[in-house]
């Protein structure tokens, strides 16, 4: 074979700058710490990267509603316990009315303290979480409960509520507890123990508790007592299906951020570099660039010329 | 017997052979370093020999030898490889294009990252579900049109970015064109100084050169056919149409092609027809099977404008316009946050007066935008602001349009009945509960939908990559997001919900968007990658048959020091031998017969 000056030159022009191509794709790797910078550096590796981004995000946003939906039902929960505490309070009032050897002036100042109760059995009905009301269905933005008077009008003093209304709809707020799986985080005004149409709901009961007592109707006393026990069990129900709920959320919680922890180091280990094993590829690379350096320095200014005189 | 000075004549023959020889020589290593340059030797020859008239044979030698002669200038170079070279470049040139077009779009596409389009689908995705909690919040609200709209951006930013690929492929195609052009005109104007020469018996070994060169120049644009003519010219042809012919040249044209979107094509100036290569016209929306046939940097060119960022637009059209479709049938149906400024009660919004059913005989709907340019004049429609009424007939839903003084407007009846303002009947079956209902112009459907042509309660309006954009509808005012699917519903976010579900929903060939995303740029990734391992087989191919033209071709100082050295030698040695025959000579005459002088 016939070794010419061009094809020594070429071919050491074209080893130098295979070479250093390798180096600048090691180097860039090193320096961004991304394996894959471009699709075709690893195409299946980049759908990958991408689908574990998405389910990452995806999940995110679960675990940010979570937190919502948390402070939503601790949000009921509270309200939910004042709520029992004052059935407490009323149905050891109702056990005094109830005794007929009280007098009626004693059972009209009992009276009087249910109907504050039931002011402010209205204003926990009422209550807000961030400003949206809790009891509401849909309508968060109305004030789901109001107290009627017997002339069927809008009142605020307790003493002349004789019916309550619902201004609230029945509408179930859904939070995502994890990609396609749905909770109903609120309740509604519709529900038993609230609903003022209801003859065990707080407001029924509570009504009948005052009348029963402001009339000094011993029966009626202890029948609105019954609607109260009634009453209370219905709560109880309602508080351990909130229970129940958070504990789901906290399951929940834990298990998208076990997974959200194994995605983001499976997608670590998909596009990140592998440093320990980048390096000492990058160190090998060097070691051949430098010796190809050092030869094609050696060999290409060699020449006959240099031995002749 | 030879002349007394026969030995002189042959000795400055030498000296004449030597000294042309050490020319060639000197020519070689001065363009040792010359592209393209073949090395020359001078090739000697023994001239006639002097046969000895002799009456008889048996004491003499027949013939004498008379010295040497420079017969040829050889040029050392091999049409075998040439031609493999030129088969091989118009593959590699070719694929060399789409490789840095495809990188170009690997860069558009910036993936994987937190910038590209599936980051933007990603926060478009989630700001739906964010919103999902907290419906009336005018935050959320804002983050979801914010999301979309960036969203929208990436697409339609892609969607330009490719088009601008497109645009400098094509102007690659007519500088390439003009390259040819050029070429041919070099070729042919070397033609006749090569014949010529050639006609004299001489060897015009350094316009050979040149011509060679521009062969290979010519076949890394496209592919040619050539062959070398007795009388030394060249004849090139691309597809059987002669480009070069003798002094003769044909010319190419490029010409803004109506059939593929004014984009150019190539044809010949003479006949106007197109340039055919390996019977692939170069007209004409490229398939990609004939893409692949055609080869060099003008083929290359071709095949990424109408192949390869076609394609990749046809896939961001499909992202597009099943998002816009999706979200859009979602987001029509559903009903923004209650109208407080109307007073109490609260009042859904106009927005989905259409969805649900008795709210159908509600006033007019206005806000349908009739856009001209979709909707010509001649089909009764003018651009403008339009209503769309609708009404219950027994049973039968009607509706009408009115322009903006509430005059109802001439429209073509279903099935060809004619113009008439007269109230239409929707036909059952075209009356959508979930959507409202369509009216299709004739003639000139959109893509993404009927009603989104209205932008009228939709989210985004537009149809493809190019236009996609969040409706006004929705940018001007965030309550208009419809996020529940009833009216008077602050804190219902089913309708959110809903398209956040889109996320996970098949819409597209089976794949969700996302993971139609995602394989569009694994495809995108693969085909890159297949196109740089094309390359570089190529590459390594012309490498290797350069290595080969370079062992016959190219110039090695080392060989050309020892025929500088072998030349000079004998030319010395003819120089010696013409002072011994001058001594000989000398002896003859100035000191023969002087015995005793």
């Amino acid at each position: 074979m016939r070794i010419t000056q061009q094809m020594l030159v070429r071919g050491a022009l074209r080893d130098l700058n295979d070479s250093s191509q390798i180096l600048a794709k090691l180097q860039s790797q090193l320096s961004s710490g991304k394996a894959i910078q471009t699709p075709s550096d690893d195409p299946f590796g980049t759908e990958r990267a991408l689908r574990f981004r998405q389910e990452i995000q995806a999940l995110s946003v679960c675990r940010e509603n979570m937190d919502l939906s948390k402070d939503w039902l601790n949000a009921a929960d509270t309200t939910l316990s004042k709520v029992t505490d004052m059935l407490v309070q009323a149905r050891a009032i109702g056990m005094r009315g109830a005794d007929d050897a009280i007098g009626q002036e004693a059972r009209a100042a009992l009276a009087a303290q249910v109907s504050e109760m039931l002011g402010s059995m209205l204003q926990s009905a009422n209550s807000t979480s961030q400003g949206h009301y809790l009891f509401a269905g849909y309508k968060i933005d109305t004030m789901p409960f109001t107290g009627l008077d017997a002339s069927g009008n809008a009142t605020s003093d307790p003493s002349k509520i004789v019916s309550v209304q619902y201004n609230g709809d029945d509408g179930s707020i859904v939070r995502e507890l994890e990609p396609g799986v749905d909770m109903q985080v609120n309740m509604t005004g519709k529900e038993t123990w609230l609903d003022p149409t209801q003859p065990n709901s707080v407001f029924s009961a509570m009504i009948a508790l005052r009348d029963g007592l402001a009339a000094g109707d011993g029966d009626a006393v202890r029948s609105a007592l019954t609607r109260i026990d009634r009453c209370s069990d219905l709560l109880g129900e309602a508080r351990a299906v909130i229970g129940a709920k958070t504990q789901r959320l906290d399951l929940a919680a834990d298990k998208v951020d076990t997974i959200v922890l194994g995605l983001k180091s499976l997608l670590s280990k998909t596009e990140d570099t592998d440093m320990a094993q980048a390096i000492v590829n990058y160190q090998q690379q060097n070691a051949v660039h430098q010796a190809a350096l050092q030869v094609n320095a050696r060999l290409l200014p060699m020449s006959l010329l240099d031995y002749l005189r | 017997m030879p002349s007394t000075f026969s030995g002189l004549e042959t000795a400055l023959r030498a000296l004449h052979a030597q000294q042309r020889a050490l020319e060639t020589v000197d020519h070689n290593i001065a363009n040792a370093n010359t592209e393209g340059y073949s090395r020359q030797r001078a090739i000697m020859a023994a001239t006639e020999p002097y046969t000895v008239p002799a009456l008889n044979r048996e004491d003499s030698v027949a013939q004498l030898g008379t010295g040497v002669e420079v017969t040829e200038i050889h040029r050392y170079t091999s049409d075998y490889l040439n031609a493999q070279m030129r088969a091989e470049l118009p593959r590699g040139q070719r694929w060399e294009t789409i490789e840095s077009a495809y990188k170009q779009i690997e860069v558009i596409f910036n993936e994987p990252s937190d910038s590209g389009i599936s980051a933007a689908l990603g926060r478009f995705w989630q700001s739906w579900s964010d919103a999902t909690g907290m419906p009336d919040d005018l935050g959320a609200r804002t983050a979801v049109t914010e999301a979309a709209s960036n969203l929208a951006f990436s697409i339609r930013d892609a969607d330009s970015r490719l088009r601008d690929i497109q645009s400098d492929m094509d102007l690659q195609v007519r500088q390439n064109v003009a390259r040819i052009n050029d070429i041919a005109v070099q070729i042919a104007a070397l033609n006749d100084p090569i014949s010529k020469v050639q006609a004299f018996g001489d060897q015009p070994n350094d316009l050979r050169d040149k011509r060679d060169m521009l062969l290979d120049e010519l076949s890394k644009i496209v592919d040619i056919n050539y062959y070398e003519n007795s009388d030394g010219t060249m004849t090139v042809d691309i597809g059987g149409h002669a480009l070069v012919m003798g002094n003769d040249y044909g010319q190419l044209l490029v010409q803004p092609d109506p059939t593929n979107s004014m984009r150019s094509k190539v044809v010949w100036a003479d006949g106007q027809t197109p340039l055919v290569v390996h019977g692939v016209p170069l007209a004409g929306p490229m398939s990609a099977a004939n893409g692949e046939l055609v080869g060099g940097t003008l083929g290359g060119a071709i095949y990424t404008r109408d192949v390869v960022v076609n394609d990749q637009l046809a896939k961001l059209d499909n992202i597009a316009s099943s998002l816009i479709d999706a979200v859009n049938q979602l987001h029509a149906g559903g009903f923004g946050l209650p109208d407080d400024s109307a007073g109490s009660p609260a009042t859904p919004r106009p927005g989905s007066a259409l969805a649900g059913t008795p709210t159908l005989t509600t006033p007019p709907v206005s806000g349908v935008v009739v856009d001209n340019s979709l909707y010509p004049a001649a089909l009764g429609i003018g651009a403008g602001h339009y209503s769309v009424q609708v009404s219950d007939a027994s049973g039968t839903w009607r509706f009408r349009l009115l322009d903006s003084q509430g005059q109802a407007v001439q429209i073509n009846a279903v099935a060809g009945g004619g113009m008439t303002d007269d109230w239409q009947a929707l036909p059952s079956g075209t009356f959508d509960t979930g959507r409202g209902f369509a009216i299709q112009f004739s003639g000139t459907p959109t893509a993404s939908g009927e009603v989104a042509s209205f932008d009228y309660n939709n989210f985004f309006k537009g149809s493809s990559a190019h236009d996609i954009d969040v409706s006004d509808w929705v940018r001007n005012n965030r309550e208009n997001v419809a996020m529940a699917a009833s009216g008077d519903a602050a804190g219902d976010g089913s309708v959110a919900l809903a398209i956040s579900r889109l996320r996970t929903k098949p819409l597209l060939n089976g794949f969700p968007i996302d993971g139609y995303y995602n394989s569009v740029v694994t495809d995108l990734g693969l085909a890159s990658k297949q196109a740089s391992a094309m390359v570089t087989n190529s590459q390594n191919l012309v490498e290797h048959l350069q290595t080969r033209k370079d062992e016959v071709s190219a110039v090695n100082l080392d060989e050309e020091t020892v025929s500088l050295i072998q030349y000079q030698k004998a030319y010395q040695g003819a120089a010696r031998v013409m002072t011994a025959i001058d001594d000989m000579l000398d002896r003859l005459i100035n000191n023969t017969g002087r015995v005793g002088l």
